[in-house]
């Protein structure tokens, strides 16, 4: 009899132990999940640009100061191509990044052979629901079999970046159609200024006028359909107005890496070119440093649009997505830190004030933070407000293993095109050649 | 066993950091292999489809090019640099020296910035200069025709000095003596040079030919940092392909395919290059 009120004094002891441990258990689990970690923790990242250690940096300084069991160091380091360092990194066997950022156009090398799935985390449950919140075309970048493996950082909407002054002074109104930009810009042209910038080595200026045509260079399933159907119709028309400008000497023709350095900063300051059709994120990239002297001469127009309604708004071009590393032993905090940065609102409106690149989350994009910003730099312009209005019409970019292959033959056909060398057709014709000759090597 | 201790070094470094990766090359050619998955085999297709890979011939072409100005401008150029900085007349020979060996210990960064500043369209020197004269800017770096223009200027500055380095210690080597015999036989320098220097040099000659085209053939710095294989492949050379390929692309396979062909382009070369030189020494 006594050892059986024992046991039910020891159960009636154990419940409330039970529910109390329970509890602690659900509360932490509800908490800052970072104090799961506790003491010092260094987190490799690796980068092309330093905007992205600056913003980082910033979000883990505070990150630190909310939580003061934890202090996370942030080991960053630059390179110019990193996804190229870490799977030369992965063979070798050498030490990895925790996380890293992915250039858009290098994702297609980890899509090779599904390569992406033995090396990137999958972040799909993670976003979860929270996909919808963002820009659709923004995910498309770095999915692989409907699974994503990056979250990207910058909308990449395209507008026209130029100096009123020019356009003014001539009587010239900003061009809103293509039309309009090809007649101005041969007025222009005709007095040795030109109205944009075609790079004569990699599919910019192309790339944005196709894509915002409705044109795309593969299909969702990353089967190339450059050249088929409505998309030799579209580049056909891209490459008859490029074909007018250059003519007329309306484009400011650089090559490769000519186009991120001085020259059309050079250009710009000298007078001799009105602007230059960009994604947002050449404001504070190349612009903005390049030009600093410059400040209020500048003013942001949309994209020039196409005779027709079923064509995009604005473009895209370029874009960095950070993803985890499945050699990272911390993929848990680096999600927080992804996280905070770039799945929550604060964390997409302090991307914004901090390396001004534009938020991909819905709600950021009408957020007065980003629409009623006056831009000193732009004359006191609310330069949030272009690119809002037309963000939701920015265009997906589907990738695909063959896009290195792709983009290479592209770059290739430009500058005979541009010279005069080759016609439209013979153009879109050879990149397909190329492209399909190299499937399979 | 003593010898073989002393040459082991050499002969383990040969296999291991050469040969070994050599081999390697030669079997992934096989393959289609992208680094992380197990490669497959795909037979002769990597050979079949660089056939008709029109970039590769391009390269192949420029390659040619750079080598042509290798052998046909540098290597004179040095010997008679070497010429000239081994006159006895010759004031301040030991800065003389110095300054045309700079080129070589000079960064490529260094170099590149320097003489992108000279060909750039918009602010270089040589279009500036050009202006004065009222010619028009011209597009050095971006015309698919120009292009190659600049990365065989900074070739030759590059190159000459160390050749002619070369040159001027197989021109020491030469006796004194059959100079002077010369000159008492009445013959002038021309003569000379033809009849004694020449002829002197040939085995330093051979030397620096074969180094010099195994060099040129191999050439990727130039063209890289200046125009980065463009415009539309106007100066890519056959090492850049390769890196393209094989290393930004990472189609190994295809890239190894590029590096075998080039290291039979090579070996082929150097044994014609020798044998030439064999056949006018026994004339």
């Amino acid at each position: 009899m006594k050892e059986k009120r024992v046991h039910a004094r020891r159960r009636r002891l154990l419940a409330p132990i039970l529910i109390v441990f329970t509890i602690v258990l659900f509360l932490s689990a509800c908490g800052d999940r970072s104090t799961e970690v506790e003491g010092e923790v260094t987190i490799r990242m690796w980068t092309h640009d330093a905007l992205y250690v600056q913003f980082f940096q910033k979000r883990i300084d505070a990150m630190n100061a909310s939580n003061p069991d934890l202090t996370i160091v942030l080991d960053a380091q630059e390179m110019p191509d990193p996804i190229v360092s870490f799977v030369s990194a992965t063979v070798a066997g050498e030490q990895l990044p925790d996380f890293i950022g992915v250039e858009q156009g290098d994702f297609p090398i980890l899509m090779e052979d599904g390569v992406v799935e033995d090396v990137l985390v999958d972040l799909t449950d993670r976003i979860g629901d929270r996909f919808s919140d963002f820009v659709e075309g923004r995910w498309a970048l770095y999915t692989y079999n409907d699974r994503i493996y990056g979250v990207e950082s910058a909308l990449s909407a395209v507008a026209y970046y130029h100096q009123p002054e020019i356009f003014e002074s001539r009587g010239l109104s900003v061009p809103t159609t293509w039309n309009e930009f090809v007649d101005v810009g041969e007025v222009l042209g005709a007095e040795g200024v030109s109205i944009g910038v075609a790079d004569n080595m990699a599919d910019g200026l192309f790339g944005m006028m196709y894509l915002q045509r409705g044109g795309q260079f593969f299909d969702e399933n990353g089967e190339l359909v450059f050249g088929q159907g409505d998309n030799r119709r579209y580049a056909k028309e891209v490459l008859e107005i490029i074909r007018s400008l250059v003519d007329s000497g309306a484009l400011y023709i650089v090559y490769g890496d000519e186009f991120w350095g001085s020259t059309i900063p050079t250009a710009f300051s000298q007078g001799r070119l009105a602007g230059i059709i960009m994604p947002d994120w050449y404001n504070t990239s190349l612009l903005q440093p390049g030009v600093e002297d410059m400040a209020g001469q500048w003013r942001l127009a949309p994209m020039p649009l196409w005779d027709d309604p079923d064509a995009h708004t604005t473009s895209v071009w370029g874009g960095t997505g950070f993803a985890i590393t499945q050699a990272s032993d911390h993929q848990d905090l680096v999600w927080e830190i992804l996280e905070d940065g770039y799945l929550t609102l604060d964390g997409q409106l302090d991307r914004y004030a901090t390396i001004g690149f534009f938020p991909t989350m819905y709600e950021a994009l009408e957020h007065p933070d980003v629409v009623d910003v006056e831009h000193e730099f732009y004359g006191g312009q609310r330069i949030g407000r272009v690119i809002s209005d037309v963000a939701l019409d920015t265009p997906p970019l589907w990738q695909s293993p063959a896009r290195a292959s792709f983009n290479s033959a592209l770059g290739d056909m430009l500058a005979p095109f541009i010279d005069g060398d080759i016609d439209a057709e013979t153009f879109i014709d050879r990149v397909v050649e190329i492209t399909e000759a190299d499937a399979g090597l | 066993m003593t010898p073989y201790g002393f040459i082991a070094p050499a002969y383990l470094l040969f296999f291991t950091f050469m040969l070994g990766p050599a081999v390697f090359a030669i079997i992934i050619s096989f393959f289609r292999w992208g680094g992380l998955r197990p490669p497959e085999f795909i037979g002769l297709a990597n050979y079949e489809r660089i056939l008709g890979d029109e970039v590769f011939w391009i390269s192949v072409r420029n390659t040619a090019i750079y080598s042509a100005t290798s052998i046909f401008i540098v290597v004179p150029l040095a010997l008679f640099l070497a010429v000239a900085l081994n006159s006895p007349s010759l004031r301040f020979r030991n800065m003389w020296r110095a300054i045309y060996f700079a080129p070589i210990v000079t960064s490529t960064v260094a170099i590149s910035q320097s003489f992108l500043m000279l060909f750039s369209r918009e602010f270089g020197l040589i279009n500036l200069t050009l202006a004065r004269f009222g010619i028009a800017s011209i597009d050095w770096l971006g015309s698919r025709t120009l292009a190659i223009i600049p990365v065989i200027v900074v070739i030759i500055w590059r190159w000459t000095g160390l050749t002619s380095i070369y040159f001027l210690a197989g021109l020491q080597g030469i006796p004194v003596e059959l100079y002077d015999a010369a000159h008492v036989d009445g013959a002038g320098r021309f003569r000379s040079f033809w009849s004694i220097t020449l002829p002197q040099l040939r085995p330093m000659s051979l030397f620096v030919s074969v180094i010099v085209l195994i060099g040129s053939l191999q050439i990727f710095d130039e063209p890289q940092v200046l125009t980065g294989g463009g415009p539309s492949n106007a100066t890519r050379s056959v090492v850049q392909y390769l890196y393209l390929r094989g290393i930004t692309q990472f189609r190994l396979g295809y890239g190894a395919t590029i590096g075998f062909i080039l290291f039979i382009s090579i070996f082929v070369l150097s044994l014609v290059q020798m044998g030439a030189f064999r056949g006018k020494t026994r004339d």
